[in-house]
């Protein structure tokens, strides 16, 4: 269970990272490592240089700024958990983050490689696409950005040129997602066979309501069963609802038949189900939230 | 450090401060934290287990942060501070916490507590649940027991059954707060069966239980 050789390469900047991207052919960026060091480990990956951008402290933040909350590519897991814009403006990724692997894991693992690694049974990625934050990177031609859904192109895929990095993303605050909602509430729920264990389905959701308590926007996604699913069927039976038993039962039917998962037989329709069964209450929660913050 | 071919291990030399001691040694890069501590420092408190980041028997302190000591490889933690079991001694008796057994060894309170409370059968996964309970404690001095097992998620113990973990980080808070240094002095309680109930209190059941 050792990585095959490898030569460190530690960069202190920004420039310096790009740089050495271009100078060597077969490098990858190490940040946490979190998940770079396993796949090294079981040889899934076995990259002959590590460019270690640890220590640029310029991409270590969380901080408020205007309608988001930007947040650096070398945040810790736990920085961003207990930041408190992000508790306060986009609380089901704080929610979300509580529930990756384990407390050290969430100290070292960054923002930046778990955006990068696209990992689809990994946490993020349906808060990610509910929010649909802008990602910021930058490369040999400069910097860009671009939002989450165009990033975003497919399992361990996105929309990353070779010598670019990640440097941050803006989260946008909950309450500017729906301008005109009376009030927004938000939630992750997750299943998995045990604590710490990659999500067998993971279900984010944010809910707008007006002040009569009705559902004026819904955003509905669910991952790690099959591809990355933003439930739009489920969304539109919920808008316009007090979400009622049937409106409930009508997303969550809608959710059972978009997912594709993965698996066959009675394992793929138990993924389905639970699908489901976990957006119905993904739906709830962040509906009673919306409510409590009329 | 150096050119990397098929034929050379490339080498970094990595300083490091292990428990307030300056440590300086050239290693390979795909050196993990766990084996450099253990094979290159002789540091063989902190244990391997997995080597997979699932156990947590490896856990160590990176800054004063718990992190996995498989998951991090040793030159990423350059010029940086580690702590490890091996320094909670000294922690505990620079804090003026520190507990004597009867040995005459000294423990840190967690120490005692895992000792006390049997926090441990068989002892490997100990060091990981003492340094990320440690790290539990310095930010939350009183946590509550669902505190205290959602901290300690990420140790796996297949002796105890976790109960008597939890408990046994709870007497360490406990002794921290109150300073009740001698609240249960090594080699058990001096009275009672030391569940907190009357039974040997009470004089007449005493010497007649099975």
């Amino acid at each position: 269970m050792y990585p095959s050789k490898f030569e460190h390469v530690p960069v202190q900047s920004i420039d310096d990272a790009i740089t050495a991207l271009e100078e060597y052919d077969d490098a990858e960026l190490i940040a946490g490592g979190q998940s770079l060091v396993p796949l090294q480990k079981t040889r899934f990956a076995s990259p002959d240089h590590l460019i270690d951008i640890g220590d640029i402290d310029e991409l270590q933040y969380v901080e408020e700024a205007d309608e988001a909350v930007r947040v650096g590519a070398l945040a810790t897991h736990t920085e961003i958990q207990q930041a408190p814009p992000i508790k306060t403006h986009a609380y089901l990724f704080s929610e979300c983050i509580g529930q990756i692997a384990d407390w050290p894991v969430r100290n070292q693992g960054t923002f930046g490689g778990t955006i990068a690694e696209a990992d689809p049974s990994g946490d993020y990625l349906p808060v990610m696409q509910v929010l649909n934050p802008e990602i910021e990177l930058t490369g040999p031609e400069g910097d860009r950005t671009v939002p989450f859904d165009e990033f975003y192109i497919g399992m361990f895929t996105v929309d990353m040129a070779d010598a670019e990095l990640v440097t941050g993303a803006r989260i946008p605050k909950l309450e500017t997602v729906a301008p005109d909602a009376a009030a927004v509430g938000s939630t992750y729920k997750k299943h998995a066979e045990r604590s710490g264990d990659y999500a067998l389905v993971g279900v984010a959701a944010i809910i707008a309501v007006d002040a009569d308590e009705t559902v004026t926007d819904a955003k509905l996604s669910v991952g790690a069963v099959g591809p990355l699913t933003r439930a739009e069927e489920a969304e539109a039976a919920v808008e316009g609802t007090a979400l009622d038993g049937d409106a409930l039962d009508a997303a969550a039917a809608a959710v059972r038949e978009a997912v594709l998962p993965d698996e066959e037989g009675s394992e793929g329709e138990y993924k389905e189900a639970m699908a489901g069964g976990f957006a119905e209450r993904a739906l709830q929660t962040a509906y009673d939230r919306a409510t409590e913050n009329l | 450090m150096t050119d990397t071919d098929s034929e050379t291990e490339a080498t970094t030399t990595v300083s490091v401060t292990v428990n307030g001691e300056e440590y300086t040694k050239e290693t390979e890069d795909r050196t993990l934290l766990v084996h450099f501590l253990r094979e290159e420092l002789g540091q063989t408190g902190t244990h391997q287990g997995c080597v997979v980041g699932k156990c947590g028997a490896c856990t160590v302190l990176h800054e004063g942060v718990p992190k996995k000591s498989c998951m991090l490889y040793a030159a990423q933690v350059d010029g940086d501070e580690i702590t490890t079991v091996e320094g909670l001694p000294d922690i505990a008796e620079s804090e003026g916490v520190d507990l004597e057994t009867r040995e005459g060894t000294t423990l840190h309170p967690l120490q005692m507590g895992f000792k006390q409370n049997h926090g441990l059968q068989c002892g490997f996964c100990t060091p990981g649940f003492l340094m990320t309970s440690y790290a539990l404690l310095q930010k939350n001095e009183n946590p509550s027991r669902e505190e205290i097992k959602s901290a300690l998620s990420g140790n796996i113990c297949r002796c105890t059954g976790y109960n008597s973990i939890v408990d046994s980080v709870e007497w360490a808070s406990k002794v921290l707060q109150d300073g009740e240094r001698t609240a249960m002095p090594d080699g058990g309680p001096e009275t009672g069966c030391g569940r907190g109930c009357s039974c040997v209190d009470d004089e007449s059941t005493g010497g007649d239980r099975p």
